[in-house]
């Protein structure tokens, strides 16, 4: 074995006159980005001097859209703000239509809204550690939290009839009752889920890769994170438990006996570590949530806001015509300004909602984690080589059409 | 009167003694509901909607015939009055079969809006419905009886709006409907006021039945193009189809009110008559199609060759005032022809010459609503001027006003007419001078004339109205839509726009009788209707029309124009009231005239200045006595501006026989209801008095 | 020699180890599905193409109230209503959608036109292979959508009508 493997240069002294600077387009077509996000680098060869996020590519108007349709058509257009929190947009928005209403929502519509919610907050987690672990070259963990999100899709299309577009959580209640045999899926996942969760970690956390790849990499002050609206995993895992669902709770979330997992490195690794807790906290919600479900209607008892039941609708005039008042005019929601927050997988998601009396929003605007969370990256990224740069957008755990909106 | 302090729901407001509490709480933002009561029919008290409590009352009162008091403390909202308005909902809807889906009214129903605003949210009532089945009464009207809340609504539209009285209350308790006066059918006006009035969908209209749905239509408030009251109709437009016309925002000078052919007889856009392209006569003499481009080219060809004084122009009463306008600018400078003439209905003319020196003496329509006292000459006001006839009625049953009637048959405003004079139109005069001594004891006078009153005898009608010492305001009576316009706008052989004079050329009848006219440019009219001919056989004529007419049929070419609901402009109805078309529905292959008469200019290399309604309308408000000064903003959003002529000082040429009403009835008025299904189906008895 | 043979085993074991979880996982049952080899599968309240029901007598369900329309967030629903007549009768109710068209271009399959719908007329199906080269043909007819009359059902007395759609 006497062969000698010259390796090749890695670094060339720049000649005479030329320079290491470029300027590198990061995107908009780039597979770490997760949708169209464009990261101007200035580059002095495999540092980043420079990053400058370009927003914008996915903007699709929904806030405007929001206003051309009703209190209850504006549903649909919730569910795509976020693809991987639907139900996370629907809640919240249905939370900011109740209080402007005055509704109240009867238990087992809360407990079933919470149980969703979490479930929810498990698969954006499982898409997120499949998808950033793939960027890091770990292609197997992409596989095994897609295997077990099918089972969350599932039990989604199984509430609503869609596996994304769910549209299930609205103004007044649930659309539909929990189907027949809900439970069974609901139940298998609890019990399946610990060991998975398990699987990742045991190929993860002693992965030599995975750590000099996460580890001491990605750190931002703390200040700089608040200046900046950073929420969800990235500021607990700086340490601060800030969690809508203690500090504001909403849905009958205080009601529920859960921890808000932080840890203090603040770097990737750090919020790799809280997203694992807190599906597992996630999981301790949903469990209560299954065990305490109240009995009792799923939707208010407002008969100008909720339709009817079918059955009443078809054999009463007077739920006929609050049924057809409802479908053709919409619900008229008293004039006021309201901010609802709730703690989506990626962090605060807020709901602006203005309502000037009539059957359409005057404004709706949405706080979006996903936008805040992106403001950090460029003096997260500044400084450090492009393959951190992958890391570190990983941790952010954005989406585009969460941001652009 | 006596101002008097009422307390409604814990606010002190004022209110005239003896003022209905509905309205006083109205007036002050307060809403008592109610479906029986209506504004300006005769109190009912049927429905027990509008229960309120009043202190001192030992029990809840009807707010709808309750007149104010002195001290009066009312609350509308109290738990009591919301039980009983929940309990008087519930009753109604007990027997209401489940039809919302089906129902026409679905969508814009009373019914539902007072359920969904005040009703329980749970039935008690869930037994088996008693169903009656629908009933046809006429082509336009259902009725279907379950559906009914007896608030006696179209009974008062029917007897009190339209005098007519078609239609009453038969059985009692449960099986309480409502019957037509010929047991199965109606025989009336067929003006459709009772489906209008509905609160629910008890009574549907037979063309738009199961169309549609009122939110998936556009509503396009515009003027109805068929007599010359000028009523605003609100079309229903889906798919560029008109689907209905009614006026339920009450805006306008007609408020609510449209006769037989404002709410159904628009159906002559869609008939497959409707000319879509234009026609030019072949060298074998007949017409075959053409592009638009070869017959506006050879119209404006000819039209340059045959220009000068033997060039005869017929304008038209239906087309806008820009339109007519256009035309007469166009032919008196670029045609040098001062032969233009329309067809004449009524004589405005010497109204407005005797009138000369006077101001405010032409009456609007609100006038015959408010006037004390009205004299109705030589008309059959209920079939030829359905909107006044209304406003007359309104005002009897409203103000009491004293109504004289001097016609030679019966007419249906006898019945409220303080004295009827039954006398030969020739003698109307006479007629009009039996009433002096009643007349001069009016404290104020409108006096309405159909076309037996014209040169000589207009003059002496107001010279009997100067006489009598009262203000008195005139109304000469005029056929159709732009009558009124086509006299302001000046298609007259001696007069331009504003009744200035010009140098004067020939006559409508004589451009017919005259061997030697050149051409002749007929603009949506149709003066060889009724088998009357061209003299001369030479003559080029090009006709612009919606349909093949008989004058089309002679024309050289014909080039197809769009109607009053194709277009932007405005209109003056009979009183002189401008106001503005909006175009419903796009044509398909037709133009409208004003672009028409452009594109001709055009091609003649005639520079007309900016072709547009708009720029032409403030052109004509620039430059036509009478219309300038009128406020836009009235025009602009819908309303009605009277415009003041002022006579030139120019006696009119009294030529006998020139001026001849077309003597219409409810259900015609010329070309167009030709054209119209509808109108042709529900065709009843001309003058049907149904008294 | 000692240290080549340890190497042998090491690999050896190495192997063994991984072809366990290969012979683990063969045994497990499969998580993904075999389409478009074997039918997809869905949940019983998948939103798919829309089936438009017929009534026991296999009269159309439909009574063109516009509801769907109304609710339709996408505006996709277009509906021509007309009247039943004792001769032609199509619906259970007084009128009946003569033209009923969605445009699957513009539909995001929200499911509130079946909320909406009184009559229950309107369905989700399972249907969802309709994509297309040509979006002209992502316009459904009536016809397109409504479900045959069952066999142990007599006829209406007139065969369904064909419009020439929009």
């Amino acid at each position: 074995m006497s062969e000698t493997i010259t390796e090749p240069e890695l670094h060339h002294e720049p000649e005479a006159g030329s320079s290491r600077r470029m300027t590198l387009n990061m995107g908009p077509q780039h597979p770490s980005t997760h949708g169209v996000l464009r990261v101007v680098l200035e580059l002095d060869g495999e540092f980043i001097e420079k990053a400058t996020p370009e927003i914008g590519y996915l903007h699709t108007g929904i806030e405007k859209q929001c206003e051309a349709l009703n209190w209850q058509q504006v549903i649909t257009l919730t569910d795509r703000v976020d693809y991987l929190a639907n139900l996370s947009n629907n809640l919240c928005y249905s939370l900011a239509v109740e209080k402007l209403l005055g509704l109240e929502i009867p238990p087992k519509a809360q407990w079933l809204r919470v149980l969703l919610a979490e479930l929810t907050r498990i698969n954006s987690h499982l898409v997120w550690l499949g998808t950033h672990a793939l960027d890091m070259g770990a292609m197997t963990m992409f596989f095994l939290t897609f295997r077990e999100r099918e089972d969350l899709l599932r039990i989604f299309e199984m509430f609503s009839g869609q596996r994304l577009m769910t549209s299930y959580i609205r103004p007044g209640g649930l659309a539909l009752d929990p189907p027949r045999g809900w439970e069974k899926p609901v139940k298998a996942f609890l019990a399946d889920f610990p060991s998975k969760i398990d699987e990742y970690e045991s190929l993860l956390n002693a992965n030599p890769i995975w750590l000099r790849r996460t580890k001491g990499i990605g750190i931002l002050p703390v200040e700089e994170m608040l200046e900046v609206g950073i929420t969800g995993p990235l500021i607990r895992a700086a340490g601060i438990p800030m969690d809508a669902r203690k500090m504001t709770p909403y849905s009958s979330y205080e009601k529920f006996d859960f921890k808000v997992p932080t840890a203090t490195e603040n770097d990737v690794f750090a919020r790799y570590a809280v997203r694992m807790a807190e599906m597992r906290e996630s999981l301790k919600i949903v469990q209560q949530a299954l065990d305490g479900l109240p009995e009792g209607p799923t939707r208010a008892d407002a008969h100008r806001v909720v339709l009817p039941e079918r059955e009443k609708m078809k054999t009463q005039m007077e739920a006929l015509i609050y049924h057809f008042k409802i479908v053709t005019e919409g619900i008229a929601v008293p004039e006021g300004e309201i901010y609802q927050v709730v703690e989506s997988p990626r962090g605060e998601l807020g709901y602006y909602v203005v309502s000037d009396g009539s059957a359409k929003p005057l404004r709706v605007h949405m706080r979006t984690p996903s936008f805040a969370n992106l403001q950090g990256l460029p003096n997260l990224v500044e400084k450090r080589q492009i393959s951190d740069s992958i890391a570190i957008m990983g941790s952010l755990d954005f989406v585009l059409g969460d941001c652009d909106r | 009167m006596a101002l008097v302090n009422v307390t409604i729901n814990g606010v002190q407001v004022q209110a005239e003694n003896g003022a209905l509490l509905i309205e006083v709480a109205k007036q002050n933002g307060i809403e008592i509901p109610a479906f029986c009561y209506y504004e300006g029919m005769s109190l009912q008290a049927a429905c027990r909607m509008c229960l309120v409590e009043v202190e001192k009352a030992p029990k809840l009162m009807a707010g709808c015939t309750l007149p104010v008091a002195e001290g009066m403390v009312v609350r509308t909202e109290s738990e009591p009055v919301v039980k009983a308005r929940k309990t008087t909902l519930e009753f109604l809807l007990s027997n209401h079969p489940l039809d919302c889906p089906v129902c026409d009214k679905g969508g814009e129903c009373e019914l539902q809006d007072m359920t969904f605003k005040y009703g329980v949210g749970e039935s008690r009532f869930t037994e088996i419905k008693q169903h009656v089945p629908e009933k046809q009464w006429s082509p336009v009207v259902f009725y279907d009886a379950p559906r009914c809340i007896l608030c006696y609504r179209c009974v008062r539209v029917c007897n009190e709006g339209m005098g007519v009285g078609a239609l009453g209350v038969s059985y009692r308790g449960v099986n309480a409907e409502i019957i037509p006066s010929n047991g199965d059918h109606l025989e009336c006006d067929e003006c459709g006021s009772c489906i209008d009035i509905c609160p629910v969908g008890s009574l549907t209209s037979g063309i738009y039945r199961y169309k549609t749905r009122p939110w998936e239509m556009e509503h396009v408030g515009t003027v109805c193009t068929h007599c010359s009251n000028g009523c605003k109709t609100t079309l229903g437009v889906r798919n560029n189809e008109i689907v209905r016309g009614n006026n339920r925002d009450k805006s306008g000078i007609n408020g609510e009110f449209l006769c037989v052919k404002g709410r159904y007889a628009f159906d002559f856009t869609q008939h497959p008559e409707r000319l879509q392209t234009p026609l030019i006569r072949n060298a074998a003499g007949e017409l075959e199609e053409a592009s638009w481009s070869r017959a506006l080219k050879l119209v404006a060809e000819k039209f340059k060759a045959l220009a000068g004084p033997d060039f005869g122009v017929i304008g038209s009463t239906r087309t806008t005032n820009e339109e007519n306008y256009l035309l007469q600018k166009f032919a008196r400078t670029a045609l040098g022809t001062a032969s233009i003439d329309h067809h004449r209905t009524g004589d405005v003319v010497t109204l407005i010459d005797s009138l000369s020196g006077k101001t405010g003496q032409l009456a609007t329509a609100e006038d015959l609503y408010t006037s004390k006292a009205v004299l109705v000459v030589a008309s059959d006001l209920s079939q030829q001027q359905p909107l006044l006839a209304n406003k007359i009625r309104a005002n009897v049953r409203h103000h009491k006003a004293a109504v004289y009637t001097v016609t030679p048959g019966p007419v249906r405003e006898d019945k409220i007419a303080r004295k009827a004079i039954r006398i030969a139109e020739a003698d109307s005069l006479a007629g009009v001078e039996q009433l002096r001594e009643a007349l001069s004891k009016e404290a104020e006078l409108v006096i309405i004339y159909g076309d037996a009153i014209q040169g000589e005898k207009v003059r002496q009608l107001v010279a009997f109205g100067e006489s009598l010492g009262i203000p008195v305001k005139y109304v000469a009576l005029v056929d159709y839509a732009n009558s009124r316009g086509a006299l302001d706008m000046g298609l007259l052989p001696d007069l331009g726009p504003g009744y200035h004079a010009t140098a004067p050329g020939r006559s409508l009848q004589q451009m017919l009788d005259d061997p030697k006219l050149a051409a002749l440019w007929v603009v949506g009219s149709n003066p060889l209707k009724g088998g009357k001919s061209l003299a001369s056989t030479n003559a080029f004529v090009v006709v612009q029309d919606l349909f093949l007419t008989e004058t089309a049929q002679r024309a050289d070419v014909v080039l197809p124009a769009a109607s009053a609901y194709e277009k932007n402009g405005t209109v003056t109805n009979v009183c002189g009231q401008v106001q503005r078309l909006k175009k419903g529905i796009e044509t398909v292959g037709s133009k409208a005239d004003l672009a028409i008469i452009g594109l001709l200019a055009r091609g003649m290399g005639v520079n007309l200045g900016k072709v547009d309604a708009d720029a032409i309308f403030a052109e004509i408000a620039a430059s036509v006595p009478g219309y300038n000064q009128l406020p836009m903003p009235v025009i602009l959003t819908g309303g009605a501006v009277q415009t003041h002529p002022v006579n030139g000082g120019v006696p009119p040429s009294s030529v006998p026989g020139i001026i001849a009403s077309a003597r219409d009835t409810l259900f015609t008025t010329g070309s167009l209801t030709r054209y119209s299904k509808i109108l042709n189906e529900v065709l009843e008895k001309p003058g049907a008095l149904y008294s | 020699m000692a240290n080549s043979i340890s190497e042998i085993l090491g690999s050896a074991a190495a192997i063994a180890k991984g072809m366990s979880v290969t012979l683990k996982e063969m045994m497990s049952p499969t998580v993904t599905e075999d389409y478009p080899d074997a039918p997809a599968k869905f949940q019983e309240r998948y939103r798919g193409v829309h089936v438009l029901q017929r009534d026991e007598a296999g009269l159309e369900k439909c009574v063109a109230c516009f509801l769907c329309a109304a609710a339709c967030p996408s505006n996709c629903i277009y509906i021509e209503a007309d009247e039943n007549t004792e001769k032609k009768r199509i619906s259970g109710g007084e009128r009946y959608a003569s033209v009923y068209n969605i445009d699957y271009s513009r539909c995001i399959f929200c499911g509130f036109c079946v909320e909406a719908c009184p009559t229950d007329a309107i369905t989700h199906g399972h249907q969802f292979e309709i994509a297309s080269y040509n979006t002209s043909t992502l316009i459904y007819r009536k016809e397109q959508m409504l479900v045959n009359i069952a066999p142990n059902v007599k006829a209406p007395a007139l065969p369904v009508e064909t419009t020439g759609g929009h």
